[in-house]
């Protein structure tokens, strides 16, 4: 029973690091209808841009967790920078016009951005500074539970809660929903479409480097090939959960990470990849639209 | 010196070119019929004035500010509303969430936009008992009434209406019609293309005619009511020429 | 499928047996023994093993071309179909001691297998899916390869045994280079013959949408499912050869890295172009080899290559060629002499609706409901064979979803469409097709990227008897089918006033022009029933005229023709009978002017004559 429950935990542990970048994935994708492949390698990125700001003199006195804060917020505003410049070059002139084209700079993209990283860190896994909270464990029913587990669960699903109510709740996110329907009626509302996708890029951006700061912290190191997989089984969440859909995204991202835990801690590790992909093959033949997707009606 | 003129516009796609040249005007408090057969430019020339597609040439002038060539959300902001042909609501978000949207230009102001929206369900107390409904799920003429309360919560100066009445029945189409005509009365300037002729002459101060891009004959709405060219164009009153010359070949 | 190659095998001549061993294919061998025996003689064991190298990523290159050139489909997993290729076909040799060559068709035929379970569920929905799933299928056949014992988990198999034919053994570099070569140039030879063929253009025509294509008769999920799994079996060769020159196959050999490095030798050549690939898969894999200190960058540079070329340059190196070329004048002449029918415009095979007078085409009470809107209400109309019937009524009447019901784009939520007395309501639009209907659409689709010509031959795929056999192994029939079939395109062009045009592309012509070419697509299908959305929108008095003339001709042939049209003038001067929709509903049925006459209809055109009085409650709002 311990097992089990330490297995669930874990489970929704990686499953809010796969909903957090899932969730970046189906608002651009729910947009510009196109997979944006960088966009695992932005969670590796601001990872490397946290690691490299927790090695700083000047925040090196504080406490773990204004340092961890700080480093953080870097890392947001650095990976936000990279995916608007990365939009405003390479990206926007595709959008629309070639979908092939787009999944081919983006999957170059994500190359190039690790063989960077690789150049600038080396090829050597950085190790974040270690923090209290991984070795401390709170005793919950019987169980022990990580601290660094409710950090993550707690702050993930914070910030999940917060996307969903920005996407139904303020009149940006319904603009982006309207987006998803039909760009021309939506620039007749007064919309400024490219502003609302560049808005897109960042909030995207923004959360994959909040998982990338996360995963440094979770696991302790962070590598240069860390994003890409990730980013994979994010968007591979994404669209069992719902394309488009905010909601379907955090749905997705935790059976994904459940999936995960239960073939790695009942079956064997090595098969779970291949779990999850035969999952989603799965889902594409029962329900394309995904769980929470809406089947898009017929037009005449 | 009218509130909107479009003096001189080229449109089209790519290389191609749709609208050649065409220059028209709308006053504040005026109904203006653009009339034509499909494919004549009309759709184009509304998308070329909001800003959905630059045009090539010209300059479209509203109320001395030149439009031709800004983004549609600056369009929007300066007071002209284009309602598109196909209603193109939001389906997948409520009515209420639509009329919204409507209203992104005042997003800075809450209060005013919930004003708004409410002065909207006023007008069609339809889209009022209908407000949580997905709009994918209203009738045509729901649809229609949502399309153009979506284009009034900003009170436009300018509000253009393409094909308002397609595909709805004689009544509801009436009745969307009507609503544009009171709308002038009450000052905004419409621009109309309408495929139910008699009925938008019948509200249309002045209207246009285009036939392959360009402007092919105007006048006020009772002229042109009275023309029977307009009637030919339409039903085919003088279809004489034509079938004699091709029973020849 | 298995009936258009019998056709084909009957109504060829089987003269083109000839053509199997054909100059191209001789040539491309003498150019392989050509580099090998250079390799021999002045190559080192190093530089032929370099060699052989490329000749894998070639050989992939050409595979995944097939997919992603020629198809447009973007597949990230295509190292699947490589390892599936090398285990199987290591598979053969160690566990059941089969001979090389013949494991081939075996690891060939497994590959297909793998490619129709992914490619089936997954090219159904949008494009971008298959790029996901295909990376899983990767990911999904590495993990399994490196967890199955009977693989030899992580280990791999090993050793394997020496390739061999009649006692020759293909173990030294040279030996290897030479079976590598030899069928690195048959696959050349194949790969560009497929390109060329009526079923590269067939795929050519389904990148960008599928609506049109399937109008046209073109089988949409089947030519990608096709092109996924042409492209597999290139990689399943590709594995096998692989496997038997290292000897042993393990899981290391086949990564998405692999996937990734072939999608770039593709970008880079030029999607589409087979000398494109070849010269990129030497560019990719030699020059690292020759300048040593680009091995750490090689990765960022390809990758930065890529993105610039995608950016800047997207036809790649060295653009694909498509154009089919306008018959010479002595091949216009000859197709009056040819057997093949390029002489009548339209019909293939008169319909037996046309000799008895019975109707063609049945709409029997169809109802289309869209998401609770109804957009039919219990339609009925006939058609018969040499009439035009004008089905005409104001925009949103419901003309186009009618269309759309007839031609199978959408089905019929209640009601029944027959077509000769067979029941088409729930049959998909390219079958539809074949059974000849065809049409045009309101806003001309035309598929850009090919010529006017093209554009038109897309439109002979479902009538031309050619099959995959013909593509691959008689390309002396399909040139002189083409030829044929681009004479008769010629004609029909023509027939529409625009062969001046046929080698220009859509996006430089005007409105008019491109309706012409979509009525020309729509005849080169030699269809029983012709549907024509709005032909003579955006056309000059003088261009409607011809139009008429062209309309009548075509009924003259025994056509049945339906013509939705705006304009009054042409259909009362070509229409025998009128349907005139409104609402979704059938107002008005019969003659031309006596419909035209009739006050319902009047009013669904021009709006309500009580309006006219203006006796309503907004009268006030008439100044």
């Amino acid at each position: 029973m311990d097992t089990f429950i330490q297995v669930v935990l874990t489970g929704f542990t990686i499953g809010s690091f796969y909903a957090l970048v899932a969730l970046g994935y189906t608002m651009v994708y729910g947009i510009v209808r196109l997979i944006n492949f960088a966009h695992g390698d932005l969670v590796m990125v601001g990872a490397f841009f946290g690691w490299a700001l927790l090695q700083l003199d000047w925040i090196e006195g504080m406490p773990m967790l204004p340092r961890l804060i700080v480093a953080g917020a870097g890392a947001v505003v650095g990976t936000s920078l990279l995916a608007l410049v990365l939009l405003r070059t390479l990206y926007t002139r595709l959008i629309g016009r070639s979908t092939l084209g787009f999944m081919l700079v983006t999957l170059s993209v994500a190359f190039a951005l690790e063989e960077i990283v690789k150049l600038i860190f080396g090829a050597q896994q950085k190790y974040y500074p270690p923090n209290d909270l991984s070795s401390e464990t709170i005793d919950i029913g019987g169980v022990a539970v990580n601290g660094m587990d409710l950090v993550v669960i707690g702050l993930a699903g914070t910030l999940m809660v917060g996307m969903i109510w920005f996407a139904h709740r303020t009149i940006t996110g319904t603009a982006m929903r309207a987006l998803a329907v039909d760009h021309d009626a939506a620039r007749l509302m007064g919309i400024n479409v490219s502003f609302l996708i560049a808005a897109a890029f960042v909030i995207g951006a923004s959360l994959a480097a909040i998982t990338g700061i996360l995963s440094g912290t979770y696991y302790g190191r962070v590598s240069f090939d860390m994003g890409f997989a990730l980013g994979l089984k994010a968007f591979t969440a994404a669209v069992i959960g719902g394309i488009g859909n905010i909601g379907g995204a955090v749905l997705g991202g935790l059976t994904i990470g459940l999936l995960e835990a239960f073939v790695q801690g009942y079956l064997a590790g090595a098969w779970s990849d291949a779990v999850i992909f035969g999952a989603l093959i799965l889902v594409l033949y029962i329900r394309p639209s995904g769980i929470l997707g809406e089947r898009v009606a017929e037009r005449a | 010196m009218a509130l909107l003129s479009v003096e001189d516009v080229d449109l089209g796609y790519g290389e191609l070119t749709v609208v050649h040249g065409l220059t028209f005007e709308v006053n504040a408090g005026e109904v203006v019929a653009l009339l034509g057969p499909n494919g004549a430019g009309k759709t184009t020339t509304m998308n070329g004035i909001s800003g959905v597609l630059k045009p090539k040439r010209g300059r479209i002038v509203l109320d001395g500010k030149n439009l031709a060539g800004r983004a549609a959300h600056h369009v929007v902001a300066e007071g002209f509303r284009h309602v598109p042909e196909g209603r193109r609501v939001f389906g997948t978000l409520s009515v209420k969430e639509n009329l919204r949207l409507g209203a992104y230009s005042l997003r800075k102001k809450p209060s005013l936009i919930a004003e708004r929206v409410k002065e909207v369900y006023d007008l069609f107390p339809v889209l009022g008992e209908r407000r949580e409904q997905l709009a994918g799920t209203l009738s045509g003429g729901e649809q229609q009434m949502l399309a153009v309360g979506r284009a009034l919560v900003t009170r436009p100066r300018v509000l253009a209406l393409d094909e308002p009445s397609l595909g709805l029945s004689p009544r509801m189409q009436h009745e969307i019609l009507g609503v544009a005509s009171d709308l002038a009365s009450q000052g905004t300037a419409v621009l109309l293309v309408e495929q139910n002729v008699r009925e938008a002459l019948r509200i249309a101060d002045r209207a246009y005619v285009i036939e392959l891009g360009r402007v092919v004959l105007t006048g006020t709405g009772k002229e042109l009511a009275a023309d029977k060219r307009i009637e030919a164009t339409y039903l085919g009153g003088g279809s004489d020429e034509l079938e004699s010359e091709a029973a020849e070949a | 499928m298995t009936n258009r190659i019998k056709s084909a095998f009957t109504d060829s001549p089987l003269r083109d047996l000839g053509d199997r061993a054909s100059t191209s294919l001789l040539a491309m061998l003498g150019v392989s023994l050509l580099i090998v025996g250079a390799l021999d003689l002045y190559g080192s064991d190093y530089v032929t093993t370099i060699a052989i190298g490329i000749t894998t990523y070639a050989a992939l290159g050409l595979g995944l071309n097939i997919v992603m050139g020629y198809a447009g489909l973007l597949d990230m997993g295509y190292a699947a179909f490589f390892a599936i290729g090398a285990y199987a076909s290591a598979i053969c040799g160690i566990h059941f001691q089969l001979n090389f060559f013949l494991s081939i068709p075996i690891a060939v035929v497994v590959t297909g297998i793998a490619g129709i379970i992914i490619g089936y569920p997954t090219l159904r929905l949008r494009p971008d899916y298959l790029a996901i799933v295909t990376i899983g299928f990767g990911e999904l056949i590495r993990t399994v390869a490196n967890n199955w014992d009977y693989v030899g988990a992580s280990r791999g198999l090993y050793p394997l045994p020496i390739p061999s034919i009649g006692g020759y053994q293909f173990m030294t570099p040279i030996q290897q280079a030479l079976l590598a070569f030899l069928l690195l140039g048959v696959a050349v030879v194949f790969c560009n013959r497929l390109g060329r063929s009526h079923i590269g253009r067939a795929w050519r025509a389904i990148r960008s949408d599928d609506i049109v294509p399937e109008s046209l008769g073109l089988p949409t999920l089947r030519l990608k499912i096709g092109a996924y799994i042409a492209g597999g079996a290139m990689g399943a060769l590709a594995g096998a050869i692989f496997a038997a020159r290292s000897v042993a196959v393990d899981p290391t050999n086949f990564t998405l890295l692999l996937s990734v490095q072939i999608i770039m030798v593709v970008v880079l050549g030029g999607l589409g172009s087979t000398s494109g690939v070849l010269i990129a898969a030497v560019i990719f894999v030699g020059l690292p080899e020759w300048l040593r200190e680009f091995q750490d960058y090689r990765l960022l540079l390809f990758s930065v290559a890529v993105i610039a070329l995608v950016e800047f340059r997207p036809q790649g190196m060295i653009p694909e060629r498509v154009a089919t070329r306008i018959p010479k004048a002595g091949a216009r002449a000859a197709r009056d002499t040819e057997k093949v029918d390029v002489g009548r415009l339209t019909v293939k095979e008169p319909a037996a609706a046309a000799v008895d007078g019975a109707p063609l085409l049945e709409v029997r009470g169809v109802t289309k409901k869209f998401s609770g809107l109804t957009a039919l209400e219990d339609v009925s109309m006939t058609l018969t064979a040499g009439r035009i019937v004008g089905i005409i009524g104001p925009n949103g009447a419901g003309k186009t979803t009618l269309v759309n019901a007839i031609t199978g784009v959408h089905h019929a939520t209640s009601g029944t469409v027959l077509l000769d007395g067979v029941d088409v309501t729930a049959m998909i639009a390219h079958r539809v097709a074949r059974r000849g209907v065809s049409r045009s659409f309101q806003t001309a689709r035309l598929i850009d990227q090919l010529t006017v010509l093209d554009n038109v031959l897309v439109a002979d795929y479902a009538r031309s008897n050619l099959g995959l056999r013909h593509a691959l192994l008689s390309p002396r029939a399909i040139r002189r089918y083409d030829a044929a079939a681009a004479a008769r395109a010629l004609t029909v062009l023509e027939r529409v006033g625009i062969d001046q045009l046929a080698e220009i592309c859509p996006p430089e012509l005007s409105y008019a022009d491109r309706r012409r070419v979509e009525v020309a697509r729509a005849l080169m299908m030699s269809p029983r029933l012709l549907i024509l959305d709005e032909p003579a929108a955006g056309m000059n008095p003088a261009e409607k005229k011809e139009l008429v003339v062209l309309l009548r001709a075509i009924a003259a042939e025994g056509v049945a023709i339906a013509l939705i049209e705006h304009d009054m003038p042409l259909v009362t001067s070509v229409a025998e009978d009128v349907v005139v929709l409104d609402q979704g509903r059938v107002i008005a049925t019969g003659d031309p002017h006596e419909v035209l006459a009739l006050p319902q209809v009047i009013e669904a055109y021009l709006g309500a004559p009580t309006a006219l009085e203006g006796g309503t409650r907004h009268g006030a709002a008439q100044r």
